[in-house]
């Protein structure tokens, strides 16, 4: 268990920056996770603080000790990597066995705390099985016991489950976070997918073309988004550009394109936002805050009907607002399959409506 | 914080030029042994007596005496015929073979690949014996029906081109058919559904799909016929480039000879560059898995009986040649003369194999050669594959394509090459001359059998995952563990079949051979020709047999390591 640090640090290939400035601190015994699309930096993150390759500038701590330019071997971490990286010529026990052996732990330690990961992720007794023998789950897991078995001061995960079928990866992600929970070890995971993100994580660290986006809980990086990227990627935010109406006590109502106006909270908006009427800003909306408009007038928007599905729990719509997609979802709702080209109206509560700085 | 200060405390193994110091044994080698050697025929063939002079060229363009030029021409036209024949034979051998299930199928096929093992100058051997004037099919003919004249004989450029195609055929027959094996039958059948006819559906579908392997194999059939030295020396075609420099070299014309390899080598490297220029262009992975081929099955009882009839026949033309050599190799030396199969049979030349001195040194020195050329190629080209496949460097490009240059040198080019650049002494020898020595024939088998090992072991650096080294690294294991523990382990094998493919090369090897051998290191081809030339066919034979069966047995253990392999990687 260790506190990582990263101080400021830089890497670029040639001309190319993958990662900008990623200066963050993760707690000792923390699940951290680094978010974002694919190329976003995230994964070269991972390994410089793995020591698979070295910042250009900048430092990297595991607690007071600089590791900035050590060799990954000599940096007690426990990796799983994105395809396993299981040893294809040795055992399922020999790959377990791998750390144990570098570490000169005796012979029959060995036995024993390799028996003991297996059995931890309810692999017992496969020691002389072959990695080609069995399935692509079980090989996941196997890499999760090896990475533990050497109960590493940081256990690095670079997208775990993206090989697995939708099932499966539901039922291992609860398992990691069952079992990092039970040893308390700080653990740095880097995905794409922002459910997983959300579902397991203390904190999410969420970057794009190697900037650092936001870091937050879950809860924050929902609720409170803070730019246009985060919030269209992390709780699928439509957002839309209006101008400031009137801006008085706790209250502010703007004017969207097409004229409508909303009114919600001044607390409910990212930092930075200035409340000066004439000036614009982007207003936030979550799917699950829009209401069907129901006869209310108040805080109601209008757009033609694009598409409309039922998928049993929710309804989702499409609606086309003055050029921009709305997308909401409705539930214990069933959608009129004549409505579409139709114009509907629809209702957010202002403790819903949720406002970012206007773009320049 | 700043740039400077992190790079000063980089690891010395990340620092950027950490690699080009590793590397520079791989340079050292490159630079001796493949670019000097080929910068020395090209020099030798400018200076005439210490002075520049394009004297050779103009003799070798001279319109008057045409030997050269008529030479190259035959070389030229040999080679594109080579092509066809081998083409026509591929390509029919392959679609027989996969598109219909008839009986004799699968031993025919299991036979198909005979040739490959036959080293080359054993079967131009077996093939005069065979089919030449005083061989045993013509004269078999004229005795079995009492001509007075053998009825026909194999000699010449028909000669060369029937030896070129039982040899070569393979080289299309291998692609082709793995590319019908893989077609995708759902495009000929989207074809079909589309409003193609069976013609239409072969000549648009099926045919451009299997352009790609068609094109490669001419280019290389092209290739390896330019290299052919072999067959033209067995049926006595002078004029052709390869026979040429070794006329040359004979003659003591070693700028003659260097001249002529200097234009025999540019045609080869163009050759090569064409070929790479074309498999970087072509992009015809199937989008799709593919459903298997069904082959048609014959059915109507006469075509069976043919089938298997013909199969036969085709088996026992594939065998004829090994047949041949065993018989023979049983045969009393000099007593075969113009009976249609020899009348006198011995053990004695096996005897001699293991027990006179004299006749066991060419397959002493043959191992032994074959062996260290291999250790070296292994070495050599282990640490320039795992560097250029895991590692980005600027000059990767060009130490790959320096290793793989020698692939498209033909043998009479290495041998010059190798005199003109050691028959000094230099930097990269030592400061020895290495010519006349025990040292040369090693290092010649060393440089043409490089791309081979490299190239295998290269694949299987590519086919195994570069994120096992790291995730060795992670739990804990210095470089040097992770490399002896886990990578080699896993590239094991392609290391084991590229050695294995290279040593018996080594053990067939003739063309360099002939030129550079000395007494004391005489080689097996080198004795079994000299044996030939003294009509001593039984003890040639001998040779022949034990070359044989080791190519066969090296040659199947290597099959059995692949299956292995391809069985264990994920």
């Amino acid at each position: 268990m260790a506190d990582v640090i990263l101080d400021h640090v830089k890497k670029t290939f040639g001309k190319f920056t993958a990662v900008a400035d990623a200066d963050f601190h993760i707690r000792s015994g923390e699940f951290f996770t680094l978010l974002g699309p694919s190329g976003c930096g995230k994964t070269t993150t991972l390994r410089m603080i793995a020591g698979f390759s070295f910042p250009s500038s900048g430092e990297i701590r595991f607690d007071d000790w600089n590791v900035t330019t050590l060799s990954p071997d000599k940096r007690d971490i426990g990796m799983v990597f994105q395809n396993y990286a299981l040893f294809p010529h040795l055992t399922i026990g020999e790959n377990v066995a791998f750390g144990l052996k570098t570490r000169k732990v005796p012979k029959d330690e060995q036995k024993r705390r390799v028996a003991a990961a297996l059995e931890k992720v309810h692999l017992g007794g496969y020691e002389n099985r072959k990695v080609q023998e069995i399935s692509g789950g079980q090989q996941q897991r196997v890499a999760l016991a090896r990475a533990l078995v050497i109960e590493p001061t940081i256990l690095l995960l670079d997208e775990p489950l993206s090989n697995l079928d939708a099932k499966l990866r539901d039922d291992t992600r609860s398992e990691i976070k069952r079992l990092q929970r039970e040893m308390g070890i700080t653990t740095i995971y880097v995905t794409h997918d922002q459910a997983e993100a959300m579902a397991v994580s203390d904190r999410i660290l969420i970057m794009k073309n190697g900037v650092t986006q936001q870091l937050g809980t879950p809860y924050e990086v929902y609720y409170r988004p803070e730019n246009r990227f985060v919030a269209e990627f992390i709780g699928k935010h439509t957002v839309l550009p209006a101008v400031i109406e009137r801006a008085e006590g706790e209250l502010c109502t703007v004017r969207l394109q097409e004229g409508s106006r909303l009114t919600g909270f001044k607390k409910h908006a990212a930092s930075g936002v200035t409340y000066k009427e004439g000036e614009t800003l982007l207003v936030a909306l979550r799917p699950e805050c829009i209401e069907p408009a129901a006869g209310r007038e108040d805080n109601l928007l209008r757009g033609q009907v694009i598409h409309a599905e039922f998928t049993g729990m929710s309804a989702n719509y499409l609606l086309d607002v003055a050029g921009t997609v709305l997308k909401a979802t409705f539930v214990n709702h069933m959608p009129d399959p004549k409505s579409i080209g139709q114009s509907y109206g629809v209702h957010v509560p202002r403790e819903r409506v949720y406002f970012l700085k206007g773009e320049a | 914080m700043n740039n400077r200060s992190a790079s000063r405390r980089l690891p010395i193994s990340s620092r950027p030029w950490f690699i080009y110091v590793v590397l520079l044994p791989v340079f050292f080698v490159l630079l001796g042994y493949v670019v000097y050697p080929l910068i020395s025929i090209f020099k030798d063939g400018f200076f005439v007596d210490g002075h520049f002079s394009l004297d050779l060229y103009r003799r070798f363009f001279n319109t008057t005496s045409m030997t050269n030029l008529e030479a190259t021409w035959n070389s030229f036209y040999i080679s594109v015929l080579s092509v066809i024949t081998c083409g026509i034979v591929g390509v029919g051998m392959a679609f027989l073979l996969e598109s219909f299930e008839f009986p004799g199928r699968r031993m025919l096929k299991a036979f198909a690949v005979i040739p490959m093992a036959l080293p080359s100058l054993i079967g131009a051997f077996s093939f005069d014996f065979l089919y030449g004037e005083s061989g045993i099919i013509p004269r078999g003919l004229k005795v079995l029906f009492g001509l007075p004249q053998v009825p026909f004989y194999l000699d010449g450029i028909a000669g060369v081109l029937m030896m070129h195609t039982f040899t070569m055929y393979t080289y299309f027959y291998l692609p082709v058919s793995a590319a019908l094996r893989n077609a995708d039958t759902s495009l000929e059948e989207a074809a079909n559904g589309l409003g193609c006819n069976k013609w239409q559906v072969f000549w648009r579908v099926r045919l451009p799909m299997l352009t790609p392997s068609i094109v490669a194999a001419s280019m290389l059939v092209f290739m390896i016929s330019m290299a052919s030295y072999t067959a033209p020396l067995i049926y006595g075609v002078d004029r052709t480039l390869t026979m040429q420099i070794v006329i040359s070299r004979t003659n003591g014309d070693l700028a003659m000879a260097s001249c002529q390899s200097t234009i025999l080598a540019l045609i080869s490297i163009s050759f090569l560059v064409l070929m790479r220029i074309y498999e970087s262009r072509r992009s015809y992975a199937s989008v799709s898995k593919g459903t298997p081929v069904h082959r048609k099955e014959v059915k109507n009882k006469a075509a069976r009986v043919v089938a298997i009839v013909a199969s036969f026949a085709a088996v026992l033309f594939l065998m004829l040649p090994i047949l041949t050599i065993i018989l023979i190799s049983f045969s009393v030396n000099g007593k075969w003369t113009t009976q249609v199969l020899p009348t006198q049979y011995t053990i004695q030349y096996y005897i001699d194999l293991f027990s006179n001195p004299k006749i066991l040194a060419p397959i002493r020195n043959s191992l032994i050669m074959s062996s260290a050329a291999t250790i070296g190629n292994v070495i050599f080209g282990v640490i320039a594959a795992y560097f250029i496949s895991r590692r980005r460097f600027r000059g990767r490009g060009v130490v790959d394509k320096l290793i793989m240059l020698p692939w498209s040198l033909p043998g009479t080019v290495v041998g010059i090459s190798l005199i003109a650049a050691f028959n000094v002494p230099t930097v990269f020898s030592f400061g020895q001359v290495f010519v006349g020595t025990f040292f040369i024939l090693p290092i010649a088998y060393f440089v043409r059998h490089l791309p081979l090992v490299y190239r295998s072991t290269y694949a299987s650096f590519a086919q195994t995952d570069g994120s096992c080294e790291e995730a060795a690294r992670g739990l804990g294991a210095g470089w040097l563990y992770t490399f002896g523990k886990i990578v080699l382990p896993m590239v094991a094998g392609g290391i084991a079949s590229g050695a294995i493919l290279g040593f018996v090369q080594g053990i067939g090897e003739f063309v360099a051979s002939i030129l550079l051998y000395t007494p004391s290191s005489m080689p097996i081809s080198v004795a079994i020709n000299n044996q030939m030339y003294s009509f001593r066919f039984g003890t040639a034979c001998a040779y022949g047999t034990l070359q044989i069966v080791l190519v066969a047995v090296l040659l199947l253990i290597s099959e059995k390591i692949k299956g292995d392999s391809t069985a264990s990687a994920i």
